[in-house]
Parts: C-alpha cells; sequence; structure tokens
C-alpha cells in the first residue's frame, strides 16, 4: 500500500483532517491543562456559585463556584486519560488473541468466535453497569468494566486479518525459510492487522468517550470533585432549567470529541481500505 | 440429505458451546456479585421492612431478618439453590421486594420491547430510505448533509439528546407528555432518543453497503452488452446489500438495550434497563443476575434469528455469517 | 314570550354556575420515592402519608400526641398501656373497629415485617373488651402511645388472600383505598364519605410513586401533569416561584444534616477538642444559603427540630470560627511540623476520608464544601460517595467521617427513638462507639418515666451532655421540604412531623 496515496486521501476529506485539529487541540489541552486553565478546577467559592457565562467566566461556575471551563479543560485530561487506558489495554490483549486465534486456529479459534457472538452483540454498557455496581465507583473500575467486552471488536478484526494473509504465498514463502511462528506472526500478520485496528481505534475512542460519559452521568463513573464531563452532566442535572450551562458545554466537548474521532476513523478508513467493512 | 445433516450437527454444537459460555459467564457474575459486601439483610430492611434508604436499620432487625428468612448460607449452597431454581424456571426472589425475579422482568419486559421495537422502527423508516437517497445521489448536498447528519447522530450522548429533546418538546413546545408511559404520546420521545444513534448507524451502513454492490454490479454489467436500466440495478443492489443490513438491525436491537438503561431512568419508564439501574444501586443480586440471564439468552435468540433470514435473503449463503 | 326568554335565560345561568361549582375535586401526587407493594403490614407508612391508614394515635403539625382511633390511653401497672377506642371508627367497608381488629393489624404487622417489632417495643397484645386493648410493652415505656403514632403501626382489617397477602386494604382513614397498579406503582384513592371527623373535600387522589428524576417531577407539574409535588431541582425555586400557575412551599422538616464520626472510641476522635475544631470549622451559613439555596436552615448545634417540647432551645453549639479550630487542634497535639499544610501528630498526618450518598442531591456539594473547610484548618479530607449500606463496610477507617443527610429525629415521634439511637451506647444502632454512663443513665431513666414534664427534662439534659460538652456528633444544618402546587390546591397544611410529608383532609382545589 503507498503510503503517499492514503495519506493524500485522508487529506482530500476535509471532515477529517477538521478531526484531527479538534484532536490535537483538545491533546493540548488535556496535556497543557495547568497552564492554561484560567482558574484551579477544585477551588470552592460558594459565593460565587451558578454565574452564568461571563468575561471573568466564559462558561460560568458551577454550583460550588468552581470556573466551568476549566474542569471542562480538565475533564478533557479526565476523558482522555480513561479512554487511552481502556483502548491501550483492549487493543493490545484484542490483538495478540486475535492473531493467535487465527493464526492457529482450533478450540482456542472456536472458542473466542462463540465468545464474540455472543458478547459482542451485549449490550457492552450493560456488563460495564455490572462490573461496576458490583465493585463500586471509581477511576479504575470504570476502566476495568469498560475494557471487558471491548477488547473482542480488536480480537475479531486482528483474526480476520490474520486469516486473509495466512494463506498466502507471502506467508508461506516465510514458512518456507524457516521463519517460526512468532517472527511470522510478528513480522508478517501484525503490520497487516495495523491498517484496520488503527481505524478501529480511533472509532472506538468515540465509543469508548461516550461509555464513560455515561458512567459518569449515572453516577457510577469517576467521582466528584474529579472532573470528568459525564460526572459534570450528572452534577448539572439539579440545575438543568435554570443554569444550563452546567450541562449544554460539558455535554457538547464530549460531543465533539466523540465527532472528531469518527470523522478521524471514517477518513482513515476510506483512506487505506475502502473495502474493509468495520462495523462499529 | 448431506446438506441438512451437516447444518444440524453445526447447529448442536454451537448450541453447545452457547450453552457452556452461559454457564461459564453467569457464575462469574454469580460470584462476583455474592462476594460483595452489602448483606441481604440490610437490602430487604432498607428496601421493604424500614422502607428508607437514608436510615441505617438496627442490629436487631437485621438479626429478626435473617432469622426469618434464613439468610445465613454458604456461597455454594446459595449458588446450588440458585442453579437448580433455574433449571426449574425460578430465578429466585428479588431481595429488594421479595418478589419472584421472573414475575419482576416479565412485568417489565412489555415497556422495554415496545420502546425498542418502536425505536427500531424509527430508525429502518429513517435510516434506511435516506442511505439509499445518499447512496444513488452520491456526492451531491443530500448526500453531503445526511452523512454529516448520521455522524452527528451517532456521536451525540444519548442522555443529553434525551435533556436537550424534553426541553425542546415537552416544556417549551408543550407537544409531549413528561412522566408516564401509556400511549403513542409517551412514547415518542423516548423512542426518537434511542432510534436516532440506531438510524445514523442504519443510513451509514446502507449507503455503503449499496455502494459497494453497486459498484461491482456496474462494473459487471457495463462490461455486457448494453447497460442495465438503474433500477433494476438498484433493486438488484439493494437485495445485495440487506445481508450486512440485517445483521446491523439485529446487532443494533442488542445495542438499543443499552441505551434503554439511561433513557428508561431519564423518562421513567418502567422497562427492564431501569430495572438493571435500580438493583444495581440497591445491590438486590438475584435480579441482577437474572436480568444478566435474561439478556444474554435473548442476544442469543435474536442471533438465531438473524442467522436464519439469510438463506432468505442469498440461498448462496447457508451458514453463520460469522463463520 | 320575553319573559319566557328571561326565564330560560334565568336556569341556563343557574345550571352553568352550579356546573361552574363542581369543580373537579381530585388530585394527582408526584412522589419521588417507590412505594412498590400495598400490604399494610409493610407499607401502612405510605398508607398513613396519604390519609388511608390510621394508628391509635397521631401526630398534630406541632407535634403533640393526639387522639386518633383511640381516643384515651392510661396506663396499668407499669408495663401496660390501656387504650380505649373511639366508638365511631369504622372500617371504610363500613364495619365497625374492634378491639380484635387492633390487635389483629398490630400483631400481624409484627409478624410479617421486623421493624414494626423493633420500633413498637410491644410483649402481648390483649383484648379487654370491644372497645379496650392493653398493650404491654417489653420494658415499662413512657414511649408506647407516641410509637403507636408511627407510621408503620396503621390498623387494618383481615381480608388476607388465600397467600396471606392482603391487596386491597381496608382501613379507617379519610381516604378509602380504591386500586394500586403494581407495574407503575401508582395509588387511586377515594373520599371517604363516612369518615368519623367528617368526609375530606376531595373526591380522588392519584398518587404516582416513584418519580425520582426531579427534572421530570418539575416538567410534569409546570405542564400540569401532577398537581402536587415535592422536592423540584435545587436551583429551581426562585423560577418555580415566578410561575403564576404554581404555589411554593418551603417548610421545616425534621431532618437534618450532620457530620457523624466514625468512630469516636478510638483516634482521632477519641479527643473531644478533635471533634469541637471540626464543628467549629463548619460554615453552616454558606452551606445554607449557597448549597440548600436557601431550603434549609442553620443549626444552632441540636439536632433536634426547632419547636420539638423536649427540644433543649439553650445549645449553645458551635459558631463558624476557623481560628478557635486550629486553637483546639494544636492543643490537641495536632501541628503542621512539616509545613505541607496539613497538620501532624508523632508523624501521622489528619489526612482523612469523607463519605456520603449521592441518593440525596445537596450531599454531595455539602461533602466537597466540608472537605474545603477542613482543609482551612489542617485536615485533608478525600471525598468520596457511595451506596449508603457499603459506607459502613468503611466505617471502620482511621478518621473517617460520615457526612449524613435525611438524618430524621421523628420517625416514630418520640424523643427515645432520636435520642437512643444515636447516643445510647446499647442500642444496636449505635455503631460509632459513643458512650457516656450518664447519657446512658438518664436516657433508660427518662423511657420509663411516666411524667411527661420530668422525662423531658431528662432528655434536655441528654441533648446538653451529647452537643455541648461531647460534642458527639456536628449537626449542620436542618432541611426544609419545597412543596410545589398547583395554584388552586388550597388547604394544605405541613406537618413536620411526617418524614417528608401527609396530606390534609382540608385540601381542595379552587
Amino acid at each position: 500500500m503507498p503510503k503517499s496515496r492514503n495519506v493524500n486521501e485522508f487529506i482530500k476529506n476535509k471532515a477529517s483532517v477538521a478531526g484531527l485539529i479538534i484532536i490535537l487541540i483538545l491533546s493540548m489541552a488535556a496535556i497543557f491543562a495547568d497552564f492554561i486553565s484560567p482558574y484551579s478546577t477544585d477551588t470552592i467559592a460558594l459565593k460565587e456559585k451558578l454565574m452564568p457565562p461571563s468575561f471573568e467566566h466564559l462558561m460560568g461556575t458551577d454550583q460550588l463556584g468552581r470556573d466551568v471551563l476549566s474542569r471542562v479543560i480538565y475533564g478533557t485530561r479526565t476523558t482522555f486519560e480513561l479512554s487511552i487506558m481502556v483502548v491501550a489495554f483492549t487493543a493490545t490483549f484484542g490483538v495478540l488473541v486475535g492473531i493467535i486465534s487465527g493464526f492457529y486456529r482450533g478450540i482456542i479459534d472456536e472458542i473466542l468466535m462463540r465468545l464474540i457472538d455472543v458478547l459482542l452483540a451485549f449490550p457492552s454498557i450493560i456488563l460495564a453497569l455490572v462490573v461496576v455496581g458490583a465493585l463500586g465507583p471509581g477511576i479504575f473500575n470504570t476502566v476495568l468494566a469498560v475494557s471487558l467486552v471491548g477488547w473482542l471488536y480488536y480480537a475479531r478484526v486482528a483474526r480476520a486479518s490474520t486469516l486473509s494473509i495466512r494463506e498466502t504465498e507471502y506467508v508461506e514463502g516465510a514458512r518456507a525459510i524457516g521463519c517460526t511462528d512468532s517472527y511470522i506472526c510478528l513480522h508478517y500478520i501484525l503490520p497487516n492487522c495495523l491498517p484496520p485496528i488503527i481505524v478501529l481505534i480511533t472509532l472506538n475512542l468515540g465509543s469508548v468517550i461516550l461509555t464513560i460519559a455515561a458512567l459518569g452521568y449515572l453516577g457510577m463513573g469517576a467521582q466528584p470533585p474529579t472532573p470528568e464531563w459525564g460526572t459534570m452532566l450528572n452534577e448539572g442535572k439539579e440545575y438543568l432549567r435554570d443554569c444550563p450551562w452546567l450541562s449544554v458545554f460539558p455535554g457538547l466537548m464530549i460531543m465533539i470529541a466523540v465527532l472528531a474521532f469518527n470523522f478521524i476513523g471514517d477518513g482513515l478508513r476510506d483512506a487505506i481500505d475502502p473495502r474493509q467493512m468495520v462495523i462499529k | 440429505m448431506l446438506f441438512a445433516y451437516s447444518t444440524l450437527f453445526k447447529f448442536l454444537r454451537r448450541l453447545c458451546i452457547f450453552c457452556l459460555v452461559l454457564v461459564a459467564s453467569s457464575t462469574l457474575v454469580f460470584i462476583t456479585l455474592h462476594s460483595l459486601p452489602g448483606e441481604r439483610a440490610e437490602v430487604m430492611a432498607r428496601y421493604i421492612f424500614l422502607g428508607n434508604v437514608e436510615i441505617s436499620p438496627s442490629n436487631e432487625e437485621i438479626q429478626l431478618i435473617k432469622q426469618k428468612f434464613d439468610l445465613d448460607k454458604s456461597l455454594l449452597s446459595q449458588y446450588r439453590d440458585w442453579v437448580t431454581g433455574i433449571l426449574h424456571g425460578d430465578l429466585g426472589r428479588s431481595y429488594k421486594s421479595n418478589r419472584p425475579v421472573l414475575e419482576e422482568i416479565t412485568l417489565r419486559l412489555p415497556a422495554t420491547f415496545t420502546l425498542a421495537s418502536v425505536s427500531v422502527l424509527i430508525s429502518l423508516l429513517i435510516g434506511i430510505p435516506l442511505g439509499l437517497l445518499a447512496a444513488i445521489r452520491q456526492n451531491s448536498i443530500l448526500d453531503y448533509i445526511c452523512s454529516t447528519g448520521a455522524i452527528f447522530g451517532i456521536s451525540i450522548p444519548n442522555f443529553w439528546l434525551a435533556l436537550m429533546l424534553i426541553l425542546t418538546f415537552s416544556i417549551t413546545l408543550d407537544i409531549t407528555p413528561v412522566i408516564g408511559y401509556s400511549g403513542a404520546s409517551h412514547l415518542i420521545l423516548p423512542a426518537i432518543t434511542l432510534g436516532t444513534s440506531s438510524a445514523a448507524v442504519l443510513m451509514r451502513l446502507t449507503r455503503s453497503s449499496l455502494l459497494e454492490v453497486m459498484r461491482q454490479d456496474y462494473i459487471r454489467t457495463a462490461k455486457g452488452k448494453g447497460l442495465a436500466s438503474r433500477d433494476i440495478l438498484i433493486t438488484h443492489s439493494l437485495k445485495n446489500a440487506l445481508i450486512p443490513i440485517i445483521t446491523m438491525i439485529g446487532l443494533e436491537f442488542g445495542h438499543l438495550l443499552g441505551g434503554t438503561v439511561i433513557i428508561e431512568t431519564i423518562f421513567a419508564w418502567p422497562g427492564i434497563g431501569r430495572l438493571l439501574i435500580d438493583s444495581i444501586s440497591a445491590r438486590d443480586i438475584p435480579v441482577i443476575q437474572g436480568c444478566v440471564l435474561f439478556i444474554t439468552i435473548m442476544y442469543m435468540l435474536l442471533n438465531f434469528i438473524v442467522d436464519s433470514l439469510y438463506p432468505m435473503v442469498d440461498p448462496r449463503i447457508g451458514g453463520s455469517q460469522f463463520a | 314570550m320575553s319573559l319566557a326568554a328571561i326565564f330560560i335565560a334565568l336556569i341556563l345561568f343557574g345550571c352553568s354556575n352550579a356546573l361552574a361549582d363542581g369543580t373537579d375535586q381530585t388530585l394527582v401526587v408526584g412522589e419521588p420515592w417507590k412505594m412498590d407493594g400495598i400490604d399494610p403490614a409493610l407499607k401502612s407508612y405510605n398508607l398513613n402519608n396519604f390519609l388511608v391508614a390510621e394508628g391509635l394515635t397521631a401526630i398534630s403539625p406541632d407535634f403533640k400526641i393526639i387522639p386518633c382511633i383511640a381516643d384515651s390511653w392510661e396506663t396499668v401497672g407499669t408495663d401496660t398501656w390501656r387504650f380505649h377506642l373511639n366508638n365511631n371508627a369504622k372500617f371504610h367497608d363500613g364495619s365497625t373497629l374492634t378491639a380484635d381488629d387492633v390487635k389483629y393489624a398490630l400483631d400481624r404487622s409484627m409478624e410479617m415485617n421486623p421493624d414494626v417489632v423493633v420500633s413498637l417495643n410491644i410483649k402481648e397484645i390483649n383484648v379487654v373488651d370491644s372497645l379496650t386493648v392493653d398493650i404491654t410493652t417489653n420494658t415499662p415505656d413512657a414511649s408506647l402511645p407516641a410509637r403507636m403514632a408511627y407510621g408503620r403501626a396503621g390498623i387494618y382489617k383481615n381480608n388476607e388472600q388465600s397467600d396471606g397477602s392482603i391487596s386491597t386494604p381496608i382501613c379507617t382513614g379519610p381516604f378509602k383505598f380504591v386500586s394500586y397498579d403494581q407495574a407503575s406503582d401508582t395509588l387511586v384513592t377515594a373520599k371517604n364519605e363516612d369518615y368519623r371527623d367528617g368526609a375530606p373535600l376531595l373526591d380522588e387522589v392519584t398518587v404516582k410513586f416513584g418519580i425520582s428524576d426531579a427534572n421530570s417531577r418539575e416538567m410534569a407539574i409546570e405542564k400540569g401533569e401532577l398537581d402536587f409535588t415535592t422536592e423540584p431541582p435545587m436551583g429551581s425555586t426562585e423560577r418555580l416561584q415566578a410561575n403564576a400557575d404554581l404555589n411554593v412551599t418551603i417548610h421545616k422538616l425534621c431532618q437534618g444534616y450532620k457530620l457523624k464520626f466514625g468512630s469516636v472510641a478510638k483516634a482521632p476522635y477519641d479527643d473531644v477538642m478533635v471533634r469541637q475544631a471540626i464543628a467549629y470549622a463548619i460554615d453552616r451559613k454558606s452551606i445554607v444559603d449557597d448549597i440548600l439555596l436557601g431550603r434549609g436552615g442553620v443549626s444552632d448545634g441540636n439536632a433536634l427540630t426547632p419547636g420539638l417540647e423536649w427540644r433543649n432551645n439553650d445549645i449553645k453549639g458551635y459558631s463558624y470560627d476557623t481560628e478557635k479550630a486550629k486553637e483546639l487542634l494544636e492543643t490537641a497535639g495536632w501541628k503542621d511540623t512539616d509545613g505541607d499544610g496539613i497538620v501532624d501528630k508523632d508523624g501521622k498526618p489528619f489526612k482523612i476520608t469523607l463519605y456520603t450518598w449521592p441518593e440525596r442531591p445537596a450531599l454531595p456539594l455539602i461533602e466537597q464544601a466540608v472537605q474545603s473547610e477542613l482543609k482551612e484548618i489542617g485536615i485533608e479530607a478525600e471525598v468520596r460517595v457511595i451506596d449508603n449500606s457499603v459506607i459502613k463496610e468503611h466505617s471502620g477507617e482511621w478518621g473517617m467521617i460520615w457526612v449524613s443527610g435525611g438524618d430524621t429525629c421523628m420517625m416514630i415521634p418520640d424523643p427515645s427513638y432520636y435520642l437512643e439511637k444515636q447516643f445510647l451506647s446499647t442500642d444496636s444502632t449505635n455503631d460509632y462507639g459513643y458512650k457516656n454512663s450518664e447519657v446512658d443513665e438518664l436516657l433508660l431513666k427518662a423511657r420509663s418515666t411516666f411524667d411527661q414534664d420530668e422525662r423531658y427534662d431528662l432528655y434536655k439534659q441528654v441533648q446538653e451532655i451529647v452537643y455541648d460538652n461531647d460534642c458527639a456528633q456536628v449537626p449542620i444544618a436542618y432541611h426544609y421540604l419545597c412543596v410545589v402546587m398547583k395554584k388552586d390546591v388550597k388547604g394544605y397544611i405541613p406537618n413536620p412531623a411526617h418524614h417528608d410529608y401527609c396530606l390534609s383532609t382540608g385540601m381542595y382545589r379552587e
């Protein structure tokens, strides 16, 4: 696959580029939160509570007087940290299992396929809820809960890629010259898996952000006073009609972040391999 | 003859493995839930006898409850009781209400089913036609609007959408009612909220699937003599494109159930999703187990139905699409 | 001809007037909590709130125990109370209520509901004659008449089904049970025409239980789907007050917010100075103004609601004084020796965790405010919001503090209920190790002192000790209930003695 052609295709897609820019901005916000955030995120100033957006507080203040913009900025950090943790774990584990399963086939493959059958269609939010309900709310449990089903997507894609390349002459040739299984997996199979996996990662990040926010909204995710967009929506519920800025801005941020990842993912998918239909 | 034999064999094998997975996962859930803090007597005290979740029941009361209901059993015997119960169709009793879990679930099934069905219907009615249009008029303004709209549709958090819809239609425009769940007017907002992301997914899938098939068909028939009329092309393409769409509908019905958990809470819809959330916060373990079991079984059924539909759409396909 | 026209016009005018007089006397109530069941042995508390079930006695809005099904009562010996029943008390099906019914209902409730057993402290019930019933308590108990006003001691008739449950309660109140829908948790009641004190004004009341989302309740009443509801979202008070179609009342309740130490029997809270330091560190006024947004009252240091006869109104309490707090901590040996902003003692920094639960929206906010106030005096606190029953598991942690809400002092309308539960060292709910033998002595004596004034005086002494001397707990604020009604709903008299609210018989639609 000539790389330059793909990059060109990607750049042609305006939405994808916009998405990339948005994600870059958000990442900068997450990394440099301490510098760019106008106020600290956990100093309580009860006398300045529930103020609408103004020059001093561009997104207003919340029920404890904290600046919403600052919390949203730090929230970017929380959300990105959590999502990256989830995706890092699930992608690594999933790809590993998928490659092994697709390469060796046999009983492991059978079991994996059945697991995929059952669990992939199962709504991950419900499983995540049960786990968080069981273990208690909090950041670590949230990551664990959301990761439980997520790795299957990666396993399936990796497996499909593995299957498609396993029988080619390319790999046969490598086997003929005496390469070990692990060498073949690492240097032949894995690179072939990468393009659809990368697409999946970007799309999956969007869906993970939504799940984490949903858990936060239900009070089961990140706990106060940690600024997380879903948790902020939950806290803002009590003031929905009278102080809508508490709900509008975090909700908007969630949508923007997910949108950006979806734009990028779509663009990547079109650019890298339009024929690979990776179902979300 | 051989064909039928092999499908039967495949079916039985799938059934066995499914049962295995079911047993393994439900046992895992059982162990996780029962190794938790918060005992049954506490839940019963707070929800049934004391009726107040903020007041701690006295030790005296807890003891009385334990004696009355014979609650001090080992994990193993509880597991044994649960499994034997399931084989008899008894999923145990809710800690929160002391009613049979099966009854609690069947009481709320119609509400969730109605909501999910109408949502799927809405997503079908919106998603497929739009996807069709977008594919036919590819790269036009319509296509651009639909595609972008679809991406928004899958990116918007559904709990946020629900709140915005309520604000707009129930309060500002005063069209739809806020609470209650009988009647079409109550159903509209939650169904639209749920249906939006499914509609978006279906729209994108229809569009890309159709484009894919059309491209192949077009190339093929263009090579042949004479060009087939566009309409025949489209109908032919659509039929082929249906396969992934049907799979998606099956999957989306499933994802809807996940979405209902939040939506039912926001709209006070007395369905399974709400039951699950309430049970989780109350630590009503039998109901949580029952719900998870129930949902898993429903999913298998759904997959099975979806798989059986394939041969009807395309007789060339005989087995599972997942193979 | 014209005369006939006038005549007809007059008739029509009269008719239309009559029609206008007949406003729809129905009420739809939106209740935040679930009832989830109807058997009176378990749910007569809710039935009592909605004026369907009654007990032998009742509690008036000014906290007095008044006759209800029973006309009068007196003691017989030290451990028995004799209740004389009102001979006009009738069940909703028309039958007269007798002592046998009282025995039946109470026995059954005790058998089916362990909470009733523990709350009523009844040893046995004896029927003396058809209008007299003797209730013997386990120990000499001056509080029994008050306990009979407890919502769960409601009296109902025996109409059990074959499986022993009751699905259509027959009680004695101003409203009679019409129907209950399990799936939607909705109760419908109708006017009891033959109620002994006169029929109520409303014809029908529908109660929709379980509308737990505050926004839903608020929107529903704004749209007219509800006529009466409570606890709209915290930020909406002003807007609702400005709404011309609605009437907003904020009234006091016997509930409050407080800090409860995980354990006062071990470090760091075994030192009264540390407890007092924390009490001085809390800015109660700010919490009421800025978090409760006016739906509360600053506590003077006594968690009991102002207005209760047995309340000690001379409690000094603790003002908001950060300097004093720091001083006390220092005297107790907690100093910031390493300059990190956190006080420490013998090498151990004062780092604790605050726990609360999410069901009450103000609690996580109060928790965070307390966190910041503790930081001012050098205590670093982490905050956690988890399920109430799970917090118990953490109560042994070093320095743990409960931020408590819904702390009700009148669940059972007697001083013994709250004071014993919180401060009697032998009470099974007392799980934080508070033990003061003087308090124990006073409480046990008061429980069996039948002279009311003497009894109340003993309780006042207890309050002085536990709040001013020992600072066993730290009351923060009283919780006020915000009730929202349609403009035409009149006659609601708040009864703060009920946990949350109960309807009034005098309610009607204008």
